[in-house]
């Protein structure tokens, strides 16, 4: 279980986190990482303005920030609710550490806004190669699915090392929710929700200028009131699977591990 | 480069491939090395199973079975991952 540091809150929406931060940036694995990240975040957006164009690349990009930045940044800041806490913390809220990041999009780093984009759209890019480009609705929702299994199938491996690694802390853990590999179940399904259901969005959105005739301001114009919609229907389905989950006797509490991880 | 161009539609592969790799990397280093965050909670309870790792007997599992973790979770992506270089080499 993590345990809050005294300055969380007054530190919420720095952009970078006081003391913290000369933490960080005496530590050399956070400088690889991050740059790492910076480089291919680039070469992706270089990859989507050839393919698809400025604006259409641009508009999944702030998607990390917009729809997952600030869908993360509220389940962050419910988890700090005493109310929240005082419930049990169904949903399985979290934190990051402010020692293993440089840089801050509220209390999500910024890398994690950027490593959510190479996941989501790389995973994106590689269904839809392998599908041959194939359209309709059909094909829509199959690709997305599949998007979002692969993109979930990583985090598999990434989520238990990195909590070991301590750069982010969930207030629950094995024997308080359900968990798979000692992390919260809530976690895989919204990584799976949250890619799958920005996959379709966004093709559907970008498709707007060819299927309605929308001009490329008028489509940009309605991505954030949309994407916020998106965003509240994504924290039911996420929250209400979760809840049903919850109900039933003897799941609540169980950890699916493979060699006690 | 055109949108057409093999190596640009290499890039995503690259990306994932990475993102993976420098996970599957970090995760040898946290379970089997012992090399640990400096800014760890010592309090944590992740902390004791990391930390001692396999040398003192404090991690619940052995490296094969962390190997064969790894490789049955990653199994579907990387099949993918071979799916997509194999058919971008056929094109």
């Amino acid at each position: 279980m993590g345990t809050y540091p005294s300055d969380f809150l007054g530190l919420f929406f720095a952009f970078i986190k006081g003391g913290y931060f000369l933490n960080a940036i005496m530590n050399p694995a956070i400088w690889i990482a991050e740059i790492i990240v910076y480089i291919l975040t680039t070469v992706l957006i270089y990859h989507g303005i050839k393919k698809y164009g400025t604006w259409k690349i641009m508009l999944f990009f702030f998607g990390s920030f917009l729809y997952t930045g600030i869908e993360e940044n509220v389940m962050i800041y419910m988890g700090t609710l005493p109310a929240v806490q005082a419930a049990g913390q169904v949903g399985g809220s979290y934190f990051f550490n402010y020692s293993m990041y440089f840089f801050w999009f509220g209390a999500v780093p910024l890398m994690v806004c950027c490593t959510w984009f190479i996941f989501a759209y790389s995973a994106f890019e590689i269904i839809h190669y392998l599908l041959n480009e194939r359209e309709g609705t059909k094909w829509l929702i199959i690709k997305a699915v599949l998007t979002g299994l692969f993109a979930m199938a990583l985090d598999l491996l990434i989520d238990p090392v990195y909590t070991r690694l301590q750069k982010w802390y969930w207030l629950n853990g094995s024997g308080d929710v359900l968990t798979i590999l000692s992390i919260p179940f809530s976690n895989f399904w919204g990584w799976f929700v949250l890619i799958a259901a920005f996959a379709i969005y966004w093709e559907k959105l970008c498709a707007l200028p060819e299927t309605r005739g929308y001009s490329v301001r008028k489509t940009i114009g309605i991505y954030v009131p949309t994407l916020f919609a998106l965003e509240f229907v994504t924290v039911l389905v996420v929250g209400g699977l979760t809840v049903l989950l919850a109900m039933i006797p003897g799941l609540w509490g169980m950890n699916f591990t493979i060699g006690g991880i | 480069m055109d949108a057409d161009s093999k190596t640009l539609k290499l890039l995503p592969w690259i990306a994932f491939f990475i993102i993976a790799l420098s996970a599957y990397i970090e995760g040898f280093i946290v379970f089997i090395f012992q090399i640990y965050n400096p800014y760890a909670n010592p309090s944590h309870p992740y902390y004791s199973s990391s930390l001692g790792g396999q040398l003192s007997g404090a991690l619940p599992f052995t490296l094969f079975e962390w190997i064969i973790l790894q490789f049955v979770i990653e199994l579907p992506v990387i099949l993918v991952l071979i799916a997509y270089i194999y058919k971008l080499w056929k094109e």
